[in-house]
């Protein structure tokens, strides 16, 4: 009986250090899409950055859309 | 890489009012605009670039020099009058629904980007019309003259795809369908002449093999003829020359003992 509350510290470190990890994780990738906003190629130009505007705005002026496919989180 | 070089260039910057551009950026985090976009329109790798319509329907992913990249401003804007021409169909016809030339201008469009199958007999017609542009005409009669060779070929694939490795008798008996009928097409009097073409050299493999099936040896003595004249100074070649070669030779044998 005794064991239990061990047990369940135990757990609780698990699921606390897996959060947390989840939580760096995500900070991370949060941070690679800020760093990706600033690149001087997204300046350069005024990019849609949603398809549903994209669509509005090539609508509107009966142009193609030029889509653009590229990451944040690896180089 | 195109972000530091094409899409900072100023002929892109020039340029840009001719298009829509939208970028994608996968994050991996879902309350991003459009995650997921680059699977759902069937492409895997980063960077990808193709070009859509004002719906958001891709119109253009390969070009002449293959998977589309807007690396020189040619190259770019080529592609994009691609896709203007069609919005441009498109418009006359939603301006004038009763506009004869404007529909078959449109439908022309469409079957050469190959959104939309129509008969060729209908696409016959409509390219005969008066007032379809003589660029729009003379572009389709080159499709045209291609496309039932490049059925024969996609059909021949997809199926092969289906077919499990292992069963190597249903893959065969495909192939020498895929022959049969490519064979049939040249019978028909359609040819491809220019090497440059992508299908050239499937074209007249398969006409060759159709005609070893069906003993026709004129017709593989010209299919051997002809890829010998485009490949025969390529050396990784060499071998499959020679085995058309020693099968022409076999086929003209069993003909000559058979009187034929």
């Amino acid at each position: 009986m005794r064991f239990r509350p061990v047990l369940l510290a135990i757990l609780l470190l698990i699921c606390g250090s897996a959060m947390l990890e989840a939580q760096v994780k995500k900070s991370d990738l949060e941070s690679r899409w800020n760093k990706k906003q600033a690149e001087p190629f997204l300046k350069h130009v005024n990019w849609e950055r949603s398809l549903k505007s994209a669509k509005e705005r090539a609508s509107r002026a009966n142009r193609p859309i030029v889509a653009y496919f590229t990451r944040s989180y690896a180089p | 890489m195109l972000e530091g070089g094409p899409l900072q260039s100023d002929w892109w910057k020039k340029n840009a009012d001719s298009f829509v551009p939208y970028v994608n950026i996968s994050a991996q985090l879902a309350d991003k605009p459009d995650q997921g976009l680059l699977r759902e329109i069937g492409a895997r790798s980063y960077p990808t670039c193709v070009i859509m319509d004002t719906e958001g329907k891709v119109i253009l992913r390969n070009d002449t020099a293959g998977a589309f990249r807007p690396t020189t401003e040619a190259r770019l804007m080529t592609a994009v009058g691609v896709v203007q021409e069609l919005l441009d169909a498109r418009a006359a016809v939603k301006a004038d629904g009763e506009d004869a030339v404007a529909r078959a201008s449109r439908a022309i469009l469409e079957a050469i980007l190959g959104l939309r199958s129509t008969e060729l007999k209908e696409l016959d017609k409509m390219a005969d019309l008066a007032g379809i542009d003589s660029d729009l005409k003379a572009r389709f009669r080159r499709w045209r003259a291609i496309e039932p060779i490049s059925k024969v070929l996609k059909d021949y694939v997809a199926k092969v795809k289906s077919i499990d490795r292992s069963d190597t008798a249903a893959r065969t008996r495909e192939f020498h369908q895929a022959s049969k009928n490519m064979l049939e097409i040249y019978r028909r009097g359609q040819r491809l002449d220019d090497p440059r073409a992508g299908i050239f050299s499937d074209y007249w493999r398969l006409v060759f093999e159709g005609a070893i099936l069906e003993q026709d040896v004129e017709v593989a003595t010209k299919a051997l003829s002809v890829y010998r004249r485009a490949f025969g100074s390529r050396a990784d070649l060499k071998n499959r020359i020679d085995r058309m070669a020693k099968r022409l030779g076999e086929l003209r044998t069993d003909a000559e003992g058979e009187g034929r």
